[in-house]
């Protein structure tokens, strides 16, 4: 950011130990990283991350830097869309979908809402308009009902079939 | 790998399908943990009215998710409907959940709506009979839904011929008292309906919902009931308040709501009044809005000297603006009430049918707005042919601008200025070509003259630019 005071930078360790430095105000996008470092103040300690990888960090830390200069979000929308991503984020998610999913439980643990927000709505596009089998091999998900509950979850909800 | 999401995560994304119920019916038939996490988004808002070419193959769906509420009421009412003559459906099982428990959104009109089908399908002796049963089906699903749901929305668009229902919320509250917990979370009223909601209801509403984000009631008529339940919120953030015979203006400050909007004045952040008549500078109160719509604003008592007070009010977070045909438009006083809007706003909308009681002023307005108003994006605003230097103003300064609609209210002077007066200023026209923002993608001038070689230019200009 030009003009802006001199930021320290902070330091995060991915789960193999590799580290990552960042300036304070991309970190915070992290609700969990900025609570953090509310409370321990100025350190030069690198914070562990143990449940993000290397790869999975470096692409968490491009979208922060992207979207640094947004502006927080000031109340929640109730209803949620899924077609206002923006060609960048758009092109950010075009990843495979173990990447993908990584983002999501990324993006949950830090507490990076925009990021959530995004990945969700990516698969949710993944989802629109599928049928069951359709979904199941999209994403390679086994149907552990048997025979009777199948039929029994399709009677109970079969008022929405086709709408 | 997404098949491992944990369950939160797929309720975030579920979340993203809320109202697509082919996508959720989909989800909850994929497997049991997809299933466990769609489920309850997919049943909090089964009453979505179908299309006019949908509406048979709807039908049949009605009679389905009734069958599904019918078959879940307790075994005490299942007897006494059947008593009455009402073929109760059978399922074999069981159902997986108490899918009445998912319900948030309670559709008074959407219930009657389905009721009335499922009861078409039953064998109905007469006319009397067939309302019996439609009545008496009404207060055994309200008393489940009730007794067995958390409801955050209530919706009546219209109140079927019956009328009955209303009625019947309101005694199962006078009957069961603790039912009305299930109205302790309430965050909306939308009443939208073709008769006014009964005072009792919101009466009934009080003591149990605090927590009203928004009211929107369509159908107006006074009532204590409704101050209180407006006044007594802890935060209501959008008040809509229509009356629909756009005629009769309403004295506003002398109605029993009006006390109810003001002591919400520092909370609210939407307040849309339509064909109401109050001092203007009340509005001062409202010091946290961010989007005021006053449709028909006024009676006929009003003088530009009663309007003067809008130079005065200050609603500095103001994003959006509309004042739409008020009984009197007096353009200096909105010009005076944009110089205290602290540069927030994002849309103008001044529209007018009526009277204007100065049209000289459509400069000065356009003005006012191009110096206080530099990011707005949305403009229509009265103007003249004569405005082509303010235009300029409001254009430099407002380069984040995308919709434009002037529309002339002068209406005798038509032409162009370079036509009228040689070696005068550029015409709006070309003003607009050489100063609009490359952001522009909707322009609107009514009521204006230009040459073809004006509008080719413009035209060119964008082209040129690749704007097209």
């Amino acid at each position: 950011m030009t003009g802006a005071p001199e930021q320290r930078n902070v330091k995060l360790t991915s789960s193999e130990g590799t580290e990552f430095k960042v300036e304070r105000d991309v970190a915070e996008k992290s609700v969990l990283l900025k609570n953090m470092l509310e409370d321990v103040g100025e350190s030069d300690m690198a914070i562990p991350l143990p449940n993000v990888t290397g790869p999975i960090l470096q692409k968490v830390i491009e979208y922060c830097i992207h979207h640094r200069d947004d502006p927080v979000p000031a109340h929640d929308d109730d209803t949620k869309k899924t077609d206002d991503i923006d060609d960048w984020d758009a092109e950010f998610c075009k990843v495979d979908q173990g990447t993908l999913y990584e983002l999501i439980l990324a993006s949950n643990y830090l507490d990076i809402k925009p990021l959530l927000d995004l990945t969700c709505k990516t698969v949710a596009n993944m989802i629109k308009g599928k049928s069951p089998e359709e979904i199941r091999k999209t994403f390679n998900i086994a149907n552990d009902f048997t025979p009777e509950e199948e039929e029994q979850v399709r009677r109970e909800n079969e008022w929405c079939e086709g709408r | 790998m997404i098949s491992l999401l944990p369950e939160d995560c797929l309720i975030d994304i579920f979340e993203y399908l809320r109202n697509d119920f082919k996508s959720l019916n989909s989800c909850v038939r994929v497997n049991r943990i997809w299933n466990e996490s769609a489920i309850s988004i997919l049943w909090s808002n089964p009453w979505i009215i179908e299309e006019v070419n949908e509406k048979v193959k709807g039908q049949g769906k009605q009679i389905e998710l009734i069958d599904i509420y019918i078959s879940s009421l307790p075994q005490k009412s299942k007897n006494f409907l059947q008593q009455k003559g009402i073929v109760i459906p059978k399922f074999s099982q069981p159902f997986i959940y108490n899918y009445t428990s998912f319900m948030r959104t309670l559709n008074i009109s959407y219930i009657e709506d389905c009721v009335w089908t499922w009861v078409t399908n039953q064998t109905n002796n007469s006319v009397r009979d067939f309302i019996q049963k439609v009545e008496l089906i009404i207060l055994h699903l309200l008393q489940l839904i009730l007794k067995e749901s958390g409801i955050r929305k209530i919706i009546a668009y219209y109140i079927s011929s019956n009328k009955a229902t209303l009625p019947q919320l309101v005694d199962i509250l006078t009957k069961f008292p603790e039912f009305g917990t299930c109205f302790s979370h309430l965050q909306e009223i939308v009443c939208d309906s073709t008769l006014s909601i009964i005072p009792q209801v919101f009466e009934k509403l009080i003591p149990y919902s605090k927590m009203i984000k928004r009211i929107v009631i369509k159908k107006y008529e006074d009532s204590r009931e409704l101050s209180n339940l407006i006044g007594t919120q802890a935060g209501l953030q959008e008040l809509l308040i229509y009356h629909e015979n756009y005629n009769y203006l309403i004295p506003f400050a002398k109605q029993e709501v009006f006390k109810g909007m003001i002591l919400q004045s520092k909370n609210l952040l939407r307040l849309e009044l339509y064909s109401f008549d109050f001092p203007i500078h009340t509005l001062g109160e409202f010091e946290n809005l961010e989007e005021l719509k006053l449709f028909r604003y006024g009676s006929s008592f009003i003088t530009p000297e009663s309007l003067a007070p809008l130079a005065t009010i200050s609603l500095k977070k103001l994003r959006k603006v509309s004042f739409h045909n008020w009984v009197l438009m007096h353009l200096e006083s909105f010009a005076n009430f944009f110089e205290n809007t602290n540069e927030e706003l994002r849309e103008i909308v001044i529209r007018t049918n009526y009277t204007i009681a100065d049209r000289q002023n459509t400069g000065k307005l356009i003005n006012s707005i191009g110096v206080h108003c530099p990011k707005l994006v949305t403009l229509e605003v009265p103007g003249s042919p004569e405005d082509g230097h303010q235009l300029k103003t409001l254009l430099e300064s407002c380069n984040k601008l995308q919709h434009i609609s002037i529309y002339n209210i002068n209406q005798k002077n038509k032409k162009n200025l370079k036509e009228s007066e040689e070696g005068f200023n550029e015409n709006l026209l070309q003003i607009l070509t050489r100063h609009s923002s490359p952001n522009l993608n909707r322009l609107s001038i009514s009521h204006i003259e230009f040459s073809m070689k004006d509008i080719e230019s413009f035209l060119e200009y964008r082209i040129k630019r690749g704007e097209f």
